[in-house]
């Protein structure tokens, strides 16, 4: 069965045939939700609320990329929970050591189960870009996942935020020279296939 | 690089040139461009390498099938909409008891400020209304019955007394028709007539007849009857009637009976009944809204 297939018998009430969709689609709309929301948790309230909220308005597809309507969901999903966060603003939770003093890295935090070079690998890479991207106003921040990490072109950029492809492409560029800045104080601890790359452009 | 000489124009230009958004002359123009400036070079080799690095970013796998049973299907969700059927809850709560105080407050105000009148005082203002009717014939007839003696020649009229223009009650209209051909009536411009000509206009009034005032009036006014078998009996106050009273006179006058009136006094405003009406609705309302959005929060 294919995609449009799978959408129209969805339409029509079938579950099963969504869910496949669902199936196909989920790890791009947690991503999606991870990357704006940076949170675990709160980017799988996101996907869930997503999916529930598109077999309930499926009929109000109208043809065109699935793929960008789930996103436009998702995005407005995210956008909504990161309003209603910055009317109330969580304190972090600080654990204290022995001294009952403060400890303020985060690095208890981290599984001690985990294998030290997953850690390192994820410390590198995943954090840096996700405290570069945390550190973006949420306007460029969506749309610098949705070209760079989700792999869209401006039109369909365009098409998930609303805005003219003038607006994507402005954004675009401002939330990239903000990247660049930011993760040049990684650069030391990017993998060296990035720094290979540097030194061969 | 000196970052400050690219202008944000051209960072725009760089991004746009790496995804491949920029049209034929537009790209061939920013390449000559690309050529002659080191620093527009040095600019798009940063900006390829921190795409390159998002690009590569590891794709991050779902944590679980968020797959939809039919009970998360149509149950409500736990994001974005409830947020906001949780917020409204506690506000249409909120409202509905502030409407229900508000209502009640509404209601006892209309109550105790505009509070209709009692059985016997409606009873009263009736009488007053209908007193006019009476007094000619037994206030002020037997007053000076009592104290003058009269002949009966002044209570010959057809209409037993006529009150001076000032002590005329307001709802008393000139004359009727009817009264104007017989010279009856309470028109301060109409002659009286003489005995004779009412004895020849006029039917003989049928002696036997028992006027009494109203039926609507307290008992104990209404016990005040005129009674015309050859006196003017009005109440136990006066004293007994000559017995030489004639009355050859067409019956009393009346006022129309649509001057008087009947219905209550106006004890609530128009705007009581409105308010409590649109405060019931509201709190009725913003409580079953109230419930039901908690019921469908849970």
């Amino acid at each position: 069965m294919d995609e449009q297939s799978m959408i129209h018998a969805a339409q029509k009430g079938d579950l099963e045939a969504f869910n496949r969709l669902v199936l196909f689609y989920q790890d791009a709309i947690y991503n999606q939700a991870f990357r704006v929301m940076g949170e675990k948790q709160a980017a799988d309230d996101a996907t869930q609320e997503t999916f529930i909220s598109a077999y309930r308005n499926i009929r109000s597809y109208r043809g065109g990329s699935f793929k960008a309507w789930l996103l436009r969901i998702v995005t407005n999903a995210c956008y909504d929970e990161l309003r209603l966060q910055q009317r109330r603003p969580t304190t972090p939770f600080e654990p204290y050591n022995a001294e009952d003093e403060e400890i303020e890295s985060n690095l208890w935090m981290i599984d001690p189960g985990e294998k030290p070079e997953d850690c390192l690998e994820r410390l590198e890479l995943g954090n840096a870009i996700q405290n570069c991207l945390n550190q973006l106003p949420l306007d460029f921040r969506t749309v610098v996942v949705l070209v760079d990490i989700q792999g869209m072109d401006y039109q369909e950029a365009s098409d998930v935020i609303k805005k003219p492809v003038g607006t994507v492409k402005s954004r675009l560029s401002r939330a990239r020279m903000r990247l660049k800045d930011c993760l040049q104080g990684f650069w030391e601890l990017l993998p060296d296939r990035f720094r290979l790359k540097q030194e061969g452009i | 690089m000196k970052r400050h000489s690219i202008l944000a124009r051209e960072w725009e230009m760089i991004s746009a040139y790496l995804d491949d958004q920029l049209r034929a002359k537009q790209r061939q123009l920013f390449e000559i461009q690309l050529n002659q400036r080191p620093e527009l070079h040095a600019a798009l080799e940063e900006i390829q390498r921190t795409r390159l690095i998002l690009r590569n970013a590891a794709t991050l796998k779902a944590p679980r099938n968020f797959t939809l049973t039919p009970e998360t299907a149509s149950s409500y969700s736990t994001f974005g909409y409830n947020n906001i059927t949780r917020r409204l809850a506690p506000v249409l709560s909120f409202s509905a008891a502030l409407t229900s105080i508000l209502f009640v407050i509404v209601v006892l105000a209309s109550i105790f400020i505009t509070r209709p009148a009692s059985q016997p005082e409606l009873a009263m203002q009736k009488v007053v209304v209908e007193q006019p009717t009476s007094q000619p014939v037994s206030s002020a007839v037997a007053k000076r019955m009592a104290t003058t003696e009269e002949p009966a020649t002044e209570l010959s009229t057809p209409y037993p007394e006529v009150l001076p223009e000032s002590e005329m009650p307001e709802f008393f209209e000139p004359a009727p028709p009817y009264a104007e051909g017989n010279g009856g009536g309470m028109g301060g411009s109409i002659p009286l007539p003489t005995e004779a000509s009412l004895a020849a206009s006029a039917p003989p009034v049928d002696l036997t007849n028992t006027f009494t005032a109203s039926a609507d009036i307290a008992p104990d006014v209404s016990e005040q009857k005129l009674q015309t078998q050859g006196s003017l009996e009005a109440t136990s106050v006066y004293p007994p009637p000559s017995p030489d009273l004639f009355i050859t006179a067409t019956p009393p006058v009346y006022p129309p009976p649509e001057l008087i009136s009947n219905e209550e006094p106006r004890s609530r405003l128009n705007i009581w009944y409105i308010a409590e009406i649109g405060l019931g609705i509201l709190a009725l309302g913003t409580g079953i809204g109230a419930y039901l959005l908690r019921r469908s929060v849970k």
